[in-house]
């Protein structure tokens, strides 16, 4: 600062002496040339007077005694020197003059020997007579660095007062700058905290305005930044909303108890649940992107997939095929049922995606399909044989025989039998299917379960089968009253006890008894018949089943007691249980809550 | 001339006594058994001119006891009318490969059985319903 400052003094310093270096120069030359103009208009007698005082010369060197006067010469018209008057130690250089009338009057300057300075002189042609007479000279030395104590002080002025305005200048700039510091501070914090914010400055005139319209562009900013932010938000909450709805999507069609594989227009499959690896045996993930002739191990649906890499299909109803899939021998095969159901575009319901194919485990279904169709064939039989006996009986009777009146008796009995035999299962069968249908209604009164046993025991007891059989039935004295269906209740007991009956071969025992617990009241239907095998002891409640046990085959039966008479306990709320040992015997539990059980279970 | 012999197949006792007095007033003469077993030990001791069967037996049904015979007397000269309550679907499936076999349906009437036996037997050897 200091050497800038003394910079600017030197320039204005040497600004100052250059100008007055000017002003002085001009100054004289308008002097000298004036000067010499006026003395050449004396008259010549004057001007080469040197006697008198008061010659013109002798009042010049008068009037001029300043420190520029060098000279004053009057010379003749040939340069001849005809008066003169110096400053002390100037010898008047020599010089000729112009001849031309026309340069008779200007300038010139010298150099003066002595001590080197320059001279400028100034002349003018003095005429006389309309002659020319002669030429007066006047030499002024030239104006050099003028430096004088006045000078001094008004320069010292000068630099004091620049150094004094420079710090204050620099005070000013430091003012001026300092909320651009600021603001330029402020700015490389908000870079490096990544942070945007307005800036607090307080500033005046332009930077004033610039600070403010700076805010405004921040605030524009964060405004915009905000608005990008909840846009995101929106996007980012709306895309997590699609992958949870995705992911639901898919978590449905993992937990579809079929085996899904979706097709895409190409035919090529885009989606496959686990299910696939149990009912194809491939892996799920193994046939994404590849078509179906690549990972399909059934010709008939490879060949019904593969329509739909070239043919994306515009059928609205499904493709349906079914096939047996054998695994590992004749009992571990697969019924698969093959679905492919076109699916269609959200947006335009003419256009085909591709496809959806179901495999559908139809085992279980063609199962009880079988069963269903046994069943049917077992009922036909069961309701043909007596027909076929009364139609076989009534045309013998119409013969010979009779005639005979113990065939008729014969007959009789026959005919009274097979009625009752058809009214039984056809009583079964709408008993069984009342109950599924739910259109039963069960008509619960207090009914003295005892009462209900002893019937059900002496009915079962005068059966022809029950002759070769030790029947026992263990009751206590009081069995509390229940509310039950009776009818139904007699028919689930009834076919418990007919079963225990039918499946014990003659010498052995059948037992019905009765438990009562403060909660509940247990009947017990034991034999010490055949037995069930493990394997088949879940099963003999389903309806139509039939155990493969050649002792039991060779019986009638319809499938149907068993079954019943679980529906007829569930419907009262209680538990029909078995435990078994093949060869040893059975026994069949029938567990009903009382009432108040029955209330605390509700509850 | 000694009449034909016919054997009466049936689980049902009651059937099995009706048949057999319808089938003997027709002039035949009648054997029963109570299954396809005892049938086909009945058969490989002496074949009969006529066999007549129930299919819902016990031990051997009428099915398995039909493929038997085809089996092991697959030149037999007998006619096998063979009653049956299912569906005619069900039994076209194992009929087809066995020779000479004839279905009736429940109710059978003794008097159509024994016009189609006696249709089919070349002897007819049959005499009035008198004659037993």
């Amino acid at each position: 600062m200091i050497l800038a400052s003394v910079a600017v003094i030197a320039c204005t310093v040497a600004l100052l002496l250059e100008y007055e270096q000017r002003d002085r120069a001009a100054h004289l030359r308008t002097q000298g040339t004036g000067l010499a103009r006026v003395l050449a208009g004396v008259p010549m007698s004057e001007l080469v007077n040197r006697e008198h005082d008061y010659g013109a010369l002798n009042v010049l060197r008068l009037t001029q005694e300043t420190e520029e006067f060098a000279y004053g010469v009057v010379t003749g018209p040939r340069g001849n020197v005809l008066n003169a008057v110096t400053a002390p130690g100037i010898q008047v250089p020599h010089a000729a003059l112009p001849q031309q009338s026309s340069a008779w009057a200007g300038e010139r300057s010298f150099v003066n020997h002595a001590d080197g300075r320059e001279v400028l002189e100034f002349y003018a042609p003095v005429f006389e007579a309309g002659q020319h007479a002669g030429t007066v000279r006047v030499g002024y030395f030239a104006p050099g660095l003028p430096i004088s104590s006045a000078q001094i002080v008004l320069l010292a002025t000068i630099a004091l007062g620049i150094f004094l305005l420079t710090p204050l200048f620099y005070f000013l700039l430091r003012r001026e700058i300092r909320p651009i510091h600021a603001a330029n501070r402020e700015m490389a914090e908000l870079i490096a905290d990544g942070n945007l914010r307005t800036f607090s400055i307080e500033a005046s005139g332009e930077l004033r305005g610039f600070m403010a319209r700076f805010n405004q562009v921040v605030e524009l900013a964060q405004s915009r930044i905000t608005a990008l932010q909840s846009e995101n938000a929106e996007l980012v909450s709306s895309q997590r909303l699609v992958t949870y709805g995705r992911r639901r999507v898919e978590n449905v069609l993992q937990s579809m108890p079929d085996g899904i594989v979706i097709l895409g227009q190409d035919g090529k499959a885009t989606f496959a649940n686990d299910r696939i690896k149990t009912l194809l045996g491939v892996d799920p993930q193994d046939i994404l992107g590849s078509p179906p002739s690549r990972w399909c191990v059934n010709e008939e649906v490879t060949r019904l997939l593969s329509r739909y890499e070239t043919n994306p299909g515009t059928s609205y109803f499904a493709d349906t095929l079914r096939i047996r899939r054998s695994q590992g021998g004749e009992q571990g095969g697969q019924n698969l049922a093959v679905k492919v159901y076109p699916l269609f575009s959200p947006q335009d319901p003419e256009a085909v995606q591709g496809q959806l194919v179901v495999f559908q485990n139809t085992t279980k279904l063609a199962m009880a399909e079988q069963s269903r169709a046994n069943f049917v064939a077992h009922v036909a039989h069961e309701l043909k044989s007596p027909l076929n006996t009364l139609g076989l009986y009534a045309e013998a009777l119409r013969g010979e025989r009779g005639e005979d009146a113990a065939f008729r008796v014969e007959a009789y009995n026959v005919f009274s039998d097979e009625v009752e035999r058809l009214a039984t299962l056809v009583n079964n069968l709408l008993s069984i299917t009342q109950i599924e249908m739910g259109s039963l209604n069960i008509d619960k009164q207090r009914v003295k379960l005892k009462d209900l046993l002893e019937d059900a025991f002496a009915q079962v007891s005068r059966s022809s089968r029950a002759a070769g059989l030790r029947l026992s039935a263990s009751l206590p004295p009081e069995i509390s009253a229940v509310a039950v269906d009776k009818q139904l209740m007699r028919i689930a007991i009834h076919n418990l006890l007919v079963n225990a009956v039918k499946y014990t071969e003659p010498g052995g025992e059948v037992e019905l008894s009765a438990t009562e617990t403060p909660q509940a009241i247990q009947i017990s239907v034991r034999d010490t018949g055949i037995g069930i095998a493990e394997q088949e002891r879940e099963r003999i409640f389903d309806k139509f089943f039939r155990s493969e046990d050649e002792r039991v085959r060779k019986l009638n039966g319809h499938g149907l007691g068993l079954s019943l008479a679980r529906d007829i306990v569930s419907l009262h709320r209680g538990r029909l249980s078995v435990t078994s040992e093949p060869g040893k015997g059975s026994e069949f539990v029938i567990e009903l809550l009382k009432d108040q059980g029955l209330l605390r279970q509700a509850i | 001339m000694s009449k034909e012999r016919i054997l009466l197949v049936d689980d049902d006792p009651v059937v099995r006594r009706v048949l057999r007095f319808a089938l003997e007033a027709g002039g035949y003469e009648v054997d029963t058994c109570a299954d396809g077993v005892a049938a086909l030990e009945a058969i490989r001791a002496r074949a009969p001119d006529v066999l007549v069967s129930d299919i819902e037996m016990p031990r051997m049904n009428g099915r398995e006891l039909c493929m038997a015979i085809e089996r092991e007397f697959p030149a037999r000269r007998f006619r096998m009318f063979v009653a049956t309550s299912l569906p005619a679907r069900e039994l076209r499936e194992w009929s087809a490969g066995v020779a000479g076999l004839v279905f009736l349906e429940k109710p059978i009437s003794a008097r159509k059985l024994l016009a189609e036996i006696g249709a089919t037997l070349p002897g007819k050897g049959q005499t009035g319903p008198g004659e037993a």
